[in-house]
């Protein structure tokens, strides 16, 4: 693409974070006027340029989604990212936080304070905010009552796309059968049937809609050809539940209606390929390749911090991206792509801090590659999350403190103390916590192994000899409950490209759907109703 | 359990309902009965034996599958072996009628990675290495060895039947505890009287999805009160 033109662009972005002090030491007076002054005109620079691009339609469409990727989440991800490069981390910005534009998104669900992650990227893909646990289907219909949908249809973004004859992708980290990537190509009014197996655990009133496995597979019947590109996790909501069904372990899948959609997305797809490890993504050749389906694993992909250490093998969150923009850009009239980070909120959960930044720092890797592979004139970047996590930042900790540490304080000449801090408890305290969740454990290995261990919440754990930077390491909390929860507070937008200007102030999330609609004309070329 | 050893023979005697033929001795159901006792060490270093808690289990064999599950048949576990020698674990809660599947890369973040061999025989292999072998019996029809010997300060015992790959008997001394593994029943798993409960059509998750389904009524539930995990003790 061009080039040239990126690498400048890229660069202005850029001015701001570059112009900044690497390290503490540097930092002077006179530096953080002149850092000031700079974003300052940025800022001017910006705005001189959103009124020249706000009426340019955005060719390509690019939405990133960090799954439970909080305003806190994004800050300790921040510093953590800059102490990974050996400094002090606060000044740090992540890429997307270099993108010029910035909203905030109000969340909640219609039918909840606190909300999940079907209901806001209902609101994000359709334009319309819906109840939680619902994938594009309306708020009027009953969670798992499928047996009256019209009227409750909720067209998506993607759809919209599709059926213009842009190129469309999804790529998670999660399932692709998961809540969000699930809500840019399904409709059904609850998120956990994945496969036709999962309708067993609902009343036949599941079965006036479709598995949403079958209508990833099937959404060339509907809407134009079909997904060109989906990458993720979830193959075992794809594949048989027979013997051999799994082309890693030799395992079975879920399925038991005799499908198996990898072999009908090669079969009905020209010029498609199948994957499902490192060495088969590696070998893709773009060029080539039209339709493109990834399963790296049979559940979610791993966690950063484990990625490496997968049977398989499986690519980066930044590399599929990566490979979806080679295969999508070949179209001339454009590509809507979504983009998530599905582990950031897994993380939390199990209330393990580390494992959550370095997602959602591969994340910004991710938006940084795209942003890289695109031309910023014509395509419409934005970042956001659906919701945030009870996760809290607290304490008085020093600058450059280590952000997975024990908070240790200044001294009363604001020079940095050399112990931690004690509480009231006489025991020290970390600077990352949850309100609620599981509590306290040091584990061999961190994240999803906190579930198999005891309660820890609310009580005090004397962590004067324990790593508390370890990736094993599960911080406190307040409440015990059996995994930390959502949080309702308004998550950030971040925008770059033809139409992000108009994200201003504080917004309801499913604002971010009229944004792409109107920087990308979608409905109005598309002729699809909002509804049907 | 009752031995009869003498001249380097024992016989132990248990309840054996149907014959195992041989064309096929993978294939097994068999009851296991395991004893806990607590040994208390004493001044003079008299030791004083504690009550016992005695629990029957079942066993279900395939050249694929394990499973395994509590006497009332309320939870139970299941490892089942892919072609390509991974293996997956499910935690079968038959009360509930719910069960929490463990993929392959759930066992190796938990440290739970599943030695096949030691599942589907209840042993590890390098165990009977590090016992001496005593003597030669029978179980019912079957000829047996007993193994006995000290490992990392747990005194074993094992009557160990080759052709079954499977213990007849374990006795295991040590950490303040006696424990003790018999073989009571055992049958062609096509003939046996004690069926596994069919779980297929129960309500299911990914282990890696309970931090989404904390309001899941069974989830919750457990997390209350037993836990959720890799349970497997014996």
């Amino acid at each position: 693409m061009k080039h040239n033109t990126k690498i400048a662009a890229c660069a202005m972005a850029l001015t701001a974070a570059i112009s900044l002090p690497a390290m503490a030491v540097d930092e002077s007076n006179e530096s953080w006027y002149t850092q000031g002054e700079q974003a300052t005109k940025q800022a001017m620079k910006n705005a001189r340029k959103a009124a020249k691009i706000s009426k340019r339609k955005a060719k390509n469409i690019i939405l990133f989604v960090g799954d439970g990727m909080g305003v806190s989440t994004v800050t300790a991800a921040r510093i953590y990212d800059g102490q990974l490069k050996g400094k002090t981390g606060e000044e740090n910005r992540l890429f997307f936080e270099t993108l010029p534009y910035q909203a905030m998104a109000k969340t909640y669900n219609t039918n909840q304070q606190t909300p999940d992650s079907a209901g806001t990227m209902t609101a994000m893909m359709t334009g319309m905010k819906s109840k939680a646990g619902f994938i594009s289907a309306g708020q009027s219909l009953t969670r798992a009552d499928c047996s009256d949908m019209s009227g409750n249809i909720l067209t998506t973004a993607l759809e919209h796309a599709e059926t213009i004859g842009m190129s469309t992708g999804i790529v998670s980290t999660a399932r692709l059968t998961h809540a969000t990537p699930a809500s840019t190509y399904a409709h059904v009014p609850e998120r956990n049937f994945e496969d036709d197996r999962d309708a067993s655990k609902f009343s036949d009133k599941i079965l006036g809609c479709k598995d949403i496995a079958s209508q990833l597979i099937d959404m060339k019947n509907r809407y134009g050809n079909g997904l060109e590109v989906a990458l993720g996790g979830g193959r075992k909501n794809f594949i048989q539940r027979i013997d051999g069904a799994d082309p890693e372990n030799g395992g079975k899948g879920e399925r038991e209606d005799g499908r198996d959609l990898t072999a009908e997305w090669l079969a009905s797809n020209p010029n498609s390929a199948y994957v499902w490890n490192q060495a088969g993504f590696d070998a893709v050749n773009t060029s080539l390749t039209d339709h493109l389906l990834g399963l790296f694993n049979m559940s979610h992909m791993e966690y950063e911090e484990d990625r490496a250490e997968d049977t398989g093998g499986e690519p980066s969150l930044s590399e599929m991206t990566g490979k979806a923009i080679e295969v999508l850009e070949k179209n001339e009239k454009g590509f809507f792509l979504h983009v998530e980070s599905g582990r950031i909120d897994h993380a939390h959960h199990a209330g393990n801090a580390q494992r959550a930044l370095m997602d959602t720092v591969e994340f910004a890797n991710a938006v940084q590659k795209a942003y890289e592979m695109t031309d910023p004139e014509e395509t419409l970047i934005i970042v956001t999350a659906d919701h945030s996590h009870v996760f809290t930042i607290a304490g008085y900790p020093t600058r450059g403190n280590p952000i997975l540490g024990k908070v240790v304080g200044n001294d009363n000449e604001g020079n940095p103390n050399d112990a931690p801090q004690l509480a009231k408890d006489d025991m020290p305290y970390t600077t990352l916590g949850y309100t609620n969740g599981l509590g306290f454990a040091d584990l061999a290995v961190g994240g999803d192994t906190r579930y198999g261990e005891p309660n820890a919440a609310g009580v005090r754990t004397d962590l004067t000899a324990v790593d508390t930077e370890g990736q094993g390491f599960h911080q406190e909390a307040m409440v015990p409950l059996g995994s930390e929860t959502h949080a309702a507070e308004d998550v950030a937008i971040y925008a770059s490209g033809p139409g992000s200007s108009m994200f201003q102030g504080t917004v309801e999330q499913n604002v971010i759907f009229h944004v792409m609609n109107k920087a990308g004309r979608l409905s109005k070329r598309s002729g699809l109703p909002a509804v049907k | 359990m009752k031995f009869i050893t003498g001249r380097n023979l024992f016989l132990v005697s248990a309840l054996l309902m149907t014959s195992i033929g041989h064309a096929d001795i993978t294939d097994v159901s068999c009851v296991y009965e395991t004893t806990e006792q607590d040994i208390k060490e004493t001044e003079g270093h008299s030791h004083s034996h504690h009550e016992k808690k005695a629990s029957q289990w079942f066993f279900w064999r395939t050249k694929k599958t394990v499973e395994v599950s509590n006497a009332e048949q309320s939870f139970g576990e299941k490892w089942i072996l892919s072609d390509k020698n991974d293996v997956f674990y499910q935690a079968l809660y038959h009360d509930k009628k719910f069960v929490m599947d463990f993929q392959p890369t759930d066992l190796k973040i938990l440290g739970k990675q599943t030695n096949w061999a030691m599942r589907s025989s209840l042993l590890p292999k390098s165990l009977l290495k590090q016992l001496k072998q005593k003597e030669n019996g029978k179980f019912n029809q079957y000829d047996a060895v007993r193994y006995q010997g000290k490992v990392a300060g747990v005194e074993y015992q094992v009557d160990w039947i080759p052709e079954l790959k499977l213990p007849a008997r374990i006795k295991k001394m040590g950490m303040n505890k006696t424990v003790l593994t018999e073989l009571k029943e055992i049958y062609p798993l096509n003939k046996t009287p004690h069926k596994p409960q069919l779980s297929e059509k129960y309500d299911d998750m990914d282990y890696a999805d309970i931090g989404d389904n904390e309001s899941h009524p069974v989830v919750s539930q457990l997390q209350k009160n037993t836990g959720i995990g890799y349970f497997h003790q014996h």
